[in-house]
């Protein structure tokens, strides 16, 4: 109930962003996609040797990423939105022998500052958001068929700088983007709590209209 | 080196241009949030099964979603978009101290209509939207302090029926809908020969605003 009440606050936030807009032609959509190096923070190797028997060392994965911005011209290059960003990173060997795959989302509320042309979706801009999301990594051995789940779900803040070269009805970007995570994990023995804290450091190619 | 000028030139030609003349696409920014019960077939129903013999409850929870849609006036009404639905499900209490927890999400294509207006944004509207996604799911042995866990990827396909009452200028309105989904997802699980379909529906209600 508590979380229903937050996400409620926070989409009539958005809402009286939206609804101080002057023209509806001030909603901008984006879809992306990336890469990023996977990284892993603190001790959640041993978390993970932990929840699933063995770890590994992260490899890059490829981001995919939506989003909306709410962007009216006297906010002069600043948008409010909410964002989409999903990495799957692809398959390693790990320390026990087997394969492990790995992916991770967050859907956060996400703010674009065009700093010095002070129109959105035309040149240089930083991006932060703020979110929640889920991390699931898997071992597997697909010839004895044995598979070993875990995931964990937390909060997850980003940071990016990038440009944007506005075209006739749209506009290219490209960024450079750096996310930290820090998620809740269950593990057996000790219960839930257990911290999953990880992060990306990758680059964009983002679709904005 | 002669096509890389040409490449090179046309690009700066067409960046210039741009920046003369920016024109606005017909953007719509979605989010909503609302109350959803999932059913459960295949694997996934005999599980159910036990759990209600067990004393486990209603599998309901809370839905969460953002789309955005391009819906030019000349389409009377018609938007097509992408976004994220996801599923948080309520922890699912039972005997021994057994909880079940799970969640889903999709991202796709979606479409609406406003087919009564023929305005995008205002009257009754129907939904539809194509997806992929995946589903976990845990279950916590709270005697014994042990967790499975699994894992399920797959496709997922949502029709809807609701309504948009546009609030102040028509700038935005708020968006009252009625969804089902029905979800198809394979499970890759220890000494299974092949892998499981885990197949569940849902319906929810759901409260937003477009703008």
């Amino acid at each position: 109930m508590k979380n229903l009440l937050v996400a409620l606050a926070l989409i009539n936030g958005i809402h009286q962003y939206a609804t101080a807009q002057e023209h509806k032609s001030s909603v901008y959509g984006e879809v992306g996609l990336g890469f990023g190096q996977t990284l892993f923070f603190n001790n959640i190797q041993q978390e993970l040797q932990a929840a699933l028997g063995g770890s590994f060392d992260p490899a890059i994965g490829n981001n995919l990423m939506m989003g909306f911005y709410v962007a009216p011209e006297r906010w002069k290059g600043l948008g409010v939105g909410a964002r989409i960003h999903g990495t799957f990173g692809t398959p390693v060997s790990g320390d026990a022998g087997d394969d492990y795959v790995f992916n991770y989302y967050n859907l956060a509320l996400s703010l674009k500052y065009y700093l010095f042309s002070q129109q959105f979706n035309q040149g240089l801009y930083a991006r932060g958001s703020a979110g929640f999301g889920q991390m699931t990594t898997k071992r597997l051995n697909e010839e004895a068929r044995r598979y070993i789940h875990q995931y964990a779900i937390g909060s997850t803040f980003t940071g990016s700088v990038g440009y944007t070269f506005p075209l006739q009805k749209s506009a290219i970007s490209i960024e450079a983007q750096f996310e930290y995570s820090n998620r809740n994990g269950t593990v057996d023995g000790r219960g839930d709590g257990v911290q999953f804290a990880s992060g990306q450091i990758g680059g964009n190619l983002i679709l904005s209209f | 080196m002669k096509y890389a000028l040409i490449f090179i030139f046309l690009g700066l030609a067409t960046l210039s241009y741009g920046q003369q003349s920016v024109q606005k696409l017909p953007v719509y920014g979605s989010v909503s949030v609302g109350y959803g019960n999932t059913f459960f077939s295949g694997a996934l129903s005999e599980k159910e099964e036990r759990n209600d013999q067990r004393g486990f409850r209603r599998n309901d929870g809370v839905t969460l979603a953002t789309f955005y849609y391009w819906a030019p006036e000349s389409w009377r009404g018609w938007g097509i978009g992408t976004g994220l639905r996801a599923f948080v499900a309520r922890p699912n209490r039972g005997d021994n101290q057994e909880t079940y927890t799970y969640n889903y999400y999709h991202v796709g294509v979606s479409v609406r209509n406003y087919l009564v207006t023929k305005r995008f944004n205002e009257g009754l509207y129907l939904i539809a939207n194509v997806g992929w996604g995946q589903g976990t799911e845990k279950y916590s042995f709270g005697n014994a302090n042990t967790h499975e866990f699994q894992n399920a990827s797959g496709i997922t396909v949502l029709g809807g029926l609701g309504y948009a009452i546009p609030i102040g200028k028509r700038r935005s309105a708020l968006n009252l809908d009625l969804s089902y989904e029905y979800s198809n997802r394979n499970a890759e699980i220890t000494d299974n020969s092949s892998t499981a379909d885990y197949v569940n529906g849902q319906v929810s209600f759901n409260v937003g605003f477009t703008f």
